[in-house]
């Protein structure tokens, strides 16, 4: 069984203008993006942003803003993103980034090896942004291909992430 | 009388047909080859075949492979010996004369102007050679003849051996109702007791009747005496009758008198019910006769199933198929004369029964089904489909440790796969055959095939098995991998 930590941070400056200007951008962004989701529901690819899943009451959910498979985190930023990992390397991460956040959301990083489910992480998003990863400790028999799926908590897939495990 | 009755209903009507049929074909053959030595030969070969099956019977080895042997040459031997009277008996007859009808008319016809024309040669001594053949050819033994093939008439035979004819002194042949050679010279008797009064003509025909089974008719020149040779015996002809007579006989054709008739049609319906009764004899052994049980092993054909389906397993692919028959009938069945089909055009995806009944077993006719096991075949049915997967690339090998691979493009990012529904459905990504990292220096693009390998599975129409990879590759930022992840904070 591979071990998994799950963790997550909220990079809040406390100046009041700097909150509702940055409430007043969010706004503006969500606004930009469902319009532009609505252009491009129908032609949704995998592997790229799809539209956000709603949050509850039908309120708008957060938006994934950034998802890589990385080696490592440096103050909440994902380092040496690649999507080939050494086993060598003892661990990988799955870093994800939303923006906005307009309600506490609980989404999910779920990690497949060759299409099968090995294991599902749990986080929680708090606004009005939030990052969070989960990672893997990497051991010889997982060399092979690899998926993470960010979903909500409906199982909606925000994105998929494929890398592979190698030598 | 139970059984009797039982049998009568048990016959059906194609049986009625088989028998009536064969039994027409067997009478004709017996009306067209009467009185001809061919007929003789075919009832010899029947002997011999009825010996034979007597002899198996009797458990007598060499006997019946012996005459196994000359019954199957004795056929090939009828063709080969008899072909001058089996072409003669096609090609002097129509198609309607072979199937239909009693061919005496024109024999009768002939025999009457025949008659008469000699006789009328007689009185104005001319003289006339004739030869009318027998059941034998006689190729080879008229030399220099011309060919004629005229209808026979008075006027024609009397204008043949008309003084100034330049082929009066020759013999005519007279086939059916043709004359069909003139002018031919016949091989002289080297006897030396027939009459000082005989002169070349009569020589000749005595010469003919020795070697031919032929029938030669002479009319003296000098006395105007008709004569009849037939088997080296010369007959003087009194009267038209005596001739009549004689024609007849030779040609097989009953002479015209009620007597003659009757005798005549007792023959034919003799004949045919002889043929009727030698039929439904043949039928009875081979139907009816010895009934036996035999179990057979037959292959399941499954036919009419939808071109997007597939089958998965089937409980059965042979059948048990218990027959019972005559043991004739049973010894002979043949693989290809036995099918069992199952037709599959109702059937759905997913489990499937049908049932093994009569109408799904095809046997040959008087094979009859007994049982069949199993009664039903259980059979899975999965459909095809065709479903779009994203492609990922399955990297193996060890990257250089300076470098980093930061993405990779497969083009095209999806495929569509057409295969059955339940591969299919276990599938979300579709992986590329191994990729080795170990020669990879730089960014680029190379090309992999899906790695579908033995799988039901082909790439859709529009789509290929072979992926383009645009890759690109960085040097690793050390100090940032070696650095520790952060701490959990809220």
């Amino acid at each position: 069984m591979n071990f998994f930590t799950i963790q997550g941070k909220i990079p809040t400056p406390p100046s009041s203008f700097f909150k509702r200007a940055s409430a007043a951008i969010a706004l503006l962004i969500v606004l930009a993006m469902i319009s532009f989701w609505h252009c491009r529901s129908a032609e949704a690819e995998d592997g790229l942003v799809k539209p956000p899943p709603s949050g509850e009451k039908g309120q708008p959910g957060p938006i994934l803003t950034e998802a890589v498979m990385c080696e490592a985190l440096s103050g909440y930023t994902p380092e040496n993103p690649a999507v080939v990992f050494s086993v060598a390397r003892q661990r990988v991460f799955c870093f994800t980034a939303f923006d906005p956040v307009p309600q506490k959301t609980i989404i999910y990083h779920k990690w497949y090896r060759r299409d099968v489910l090995t294991a599902t992480v749990k986080l929680q998003l708090n606004p009005p942004r939030w990052v969070t990863f989960s990672n893997m400790q990497l051991r010889e028999s997982d060399k092979g291909p690899w998926q993470v799926k960010i979903t909500d908590a409906d199982g909606r897939a925000f994105r998929i992430l494929r890398y592979s495990i190698t030598d | 009388m139970d059984g009797f009755s039982r049998f009568l209903v048990g016959i059906r009507w194609q049986d009625a047909l088989d028998i009536a049929l064969n039994s027409y074909i067997l009478f004709r053959v017996y009306v067209l080859l009467r009185g001809t030595h061919v007929l003789r030969m075919l009832i010899g070969v029947v002997c011999l075949w009825l010996f034979q099956r007597l002899a198996v019977a009797s458990g007598l080895i060499i006997t019946s492979w012996m005459t196994q042997g000359i019954t199957a040459v004795a056929a090939l031997v009828i063709i080969v010996v008899f072909n001058h009277e089996l072409r003669a008996m096609f090609q002097t007859r129509s198609l309607k004369a072979v199937f239909w009808g009693i061919p005496t008319q024109a024999f009768t016809s002939s025999i009457e102007t025949i008659a008469d024309s000699v006789f009328e040669m007689g009185r104005k001594h001319c003289g006339a050679l004739i030869v009318i053949p027998g059941k034998k050819s006689i190729k080879g033994y008229v030399q220099n003849a011309i060919p004629w093939r005229g209808l026979v008439s008075r006027e024609m035979i009397l204008s043949i051996f008309w003084h100034n004819n330049p082929v009066h002194d020759g013999a005519i042949v007279i086939q059916g109702d043709q004359v069909t050679e003139v002018g031919g010279i016949l091989p002289l008797s080297q006897r030396t007791d027939l009459p000082k009064y005989y002169g070349t003509r009569h020589r000749a025909a005595m010469g003919m009747t020795e070697v031919t089974d032929a029938l030669v008719i002479v009319v003296s020149e000098e006395r105007g005496v008709v004569v009849a040779a037939k088997n080296r015996h010369m007959s003087v002809m009194h009267g038209r009758a005596d001739l009549d007579e004689t024609l007849r006989r030779h040609m097989g054709v009953a002479a015209e008198t009620h007597n003659g008739h009757t005798r005549q049609r007792l023959k034919i319906a003799a004949a045919a019910m002889v043929s009727v009764m030698l039929i439904a004899g043949v039928w009875f052994m081979l139907t009816r006769g010895l009934t036996t049980l035999i179990t057979l092993e037959a292959p399941i054909e499954y036919v009419e199933l939808k071109p997007d389906m597939e089958i998965v397993s089937t409980s059965a692919g042979t059948v048990r198929l218990h027959l019972s028959g005559s043991q004739l009938l049973l010894k002979s069945l043949q693989p290809n004369q036995i099918q069992v089909r199952v037709n599959l055009r109702e059937a759905t995806a997913g489990y499937n029964i049908f049932p093994i009944e009569a109408g799904n077993i095809s046997l040959p006719p008087g094979v009859i089904l007994t049982k069949v096991e199993p009664r039903v075949v259980e059979m899975d049915i999965d459909t095809f489909l065709t479903t779009t997967f994203p492609v990922q690339v399955d990297w193996v090998g060890k990257l250089d440790e300076r470098l980093i691979l930061t993405s990779a493009s497969p083009e095209p990012a999806k495929v569509s796969l057409k295969g059955n529904s339940r591969f299919l459905d276990q599938l979300d990504t579709i992986y590329t055959e191994k990729v080795r990292l170990d020669p990879i220096r730089a960014s680029g693009t190379l090309s992999v095939g899906l790695a579908i390998g033995h799988q039901p599975v082909t790439a859709a129409p529009g789509f290929t098995e072979i992926i383009h990879v645009s890759y690109i590759v960085n040097q690793r930022n050390q100090a940032a991998a070696e650095s520790s992840p952060p701490a959990a904070r809220e």
